[in-house]
């Protein structure tokens, strides 16, 4: 069985050998160590606070049009795409590109640049859809990147600016700070049915 | 493929775009000898298509049969009903053009490639 584990070079076979007594334990530290109660005690709460914090945070994806951040609710986007061939519809307002087929399923694809009304950036690699659910209504969204998906408190959130131009003032729901920048974030829902009734 | 599970339907092109009727809107299909006869872009209000063979289409319409010239070939398919989708809703909120009501992913049909499925007795869509 020593052998097996390997613990010590040494076989200990009982019965054979007198007992030797082995290196001395290091003295204990200034600082007594914990009680196995009071680790397992520890742990167990670990895992209610790692529950609590996640029921208070929420997911956000910040994405970019032009030089503009802007981030959408985690729960309101279902995929991130890399652009795939847009079918165009003719008799679409400027703002809906066309539709797209994700595994069976045709989805629009509105222009967030135009809804928006903020310039889009050049058609590059990094180019992107997302496929946003709100409402029971669904679409694709164009934007010219994905910045990065992270988890926000909700007093990271502050209230938008009061001075946001055009047609942002309805659409926006707060500001955040990303990567020292300001980051407008939106709800899929304001956006669809602002775009359903004529925006 | 049972019938109950298909659609028949008559393609057409408009210009680079794939058009097609349930072929029970079609009454038939004659040869294009007036150009007085409306296109399919002049009533959808589609841009103005490069010349090319036409063909005259007799079409049930609301009020009553309707000739319009359309762009050859025309040809009869039969799809499965999974190739047919109706609107994405956000589309059918705001979409301008008439008589257009699902769109259709053929078969072999190259990516980037759809086939706009019309209807010109269909509901909330007159010409």
């Amino acid at each position: 069985m020593g052998a097996d584990t390997g613990d010590t070079g040494s076989a200990v076979q009982a019965g054979s050998v007198a007992y030797q007594p082995g290196p001395t334990l290091p003295a204990d530290p200034p600082t007594p160590a914990a009680t196995l109660d009071a680790i397992l005690d520890q742990r167990t709460h670990e895992g209610e606070a790692g529950v609590a914090v996640a029921a208070v945070t929420a997911q956000w994806v910040v994405f970019c049009i032009g030089e503009r951040p802007f981030a959408l609710p985690g729960r309101q986007v279902l995929e991130i795409l890399q652009t795939p061939p847009i079918h165009f519809v003719p008799g679409c307002p400027p703002a809906l590109e066309g539709v797209i087929e994700v595994r069976g399923t045709i989805w629009s694809v509105l222009r967030l640049d135009a809804l928006l009304e903020t310039a889009p950036g050049p058609v590059t690699r990094r180019n992107a859809i997302l496929l946003g659910r709100a409402a029971a209504m669904q679409s694709g969204l164009r934007v010219d990147g994905v910045d990065d998906v992270l988890e926000l408190a909700p007093d990271a959130i502050l209230a938008p600016p009061a001075d946001l131009p055009g047609r942002l003032p309805g659409l926006v729901t707060g500001v955040f700070q990303h990567r020292a920048r300001a980051v407008l974030a939106l709800d899929l829902e304001r956006l669809f049915t602002a775009w359903r009734d004529g925006l | 493929m049972s019938p109950q599970d298909a659609l028949d339907l008559v393609l057409f092109r408009w210009g680079t775009l794939e058009l097609a009727l349930p072929r029970d809107r079609v009454q038939a299909l004659e040869a294009d000898r007036d150009p007085r006869w409306p296109s399919i872009g002049d009533l959808l209000g589609l841009p103005a298509a490069a010349p090319g063979l036409m063909r005259l289409l007799l079409v049930a319409g609301l009020g009553g049969p309707l000739r319009i010239r359309v762009q050859e070939p025309v040809t009869r398919v039969r799809l499965p009903a999974a190739a047919i989708h109706p609107l994405p809703p956000l589309l059918a909120a705001r979409l301008r053009l008439p008589w257009v009501r699902a769109l259709a992913h053929r078969p072999g049909q190259g990516p980037g490639v759809l086939t706009v499925i019309l209807d010109p007795v269909g509901p909330g869509t007159p010409c």
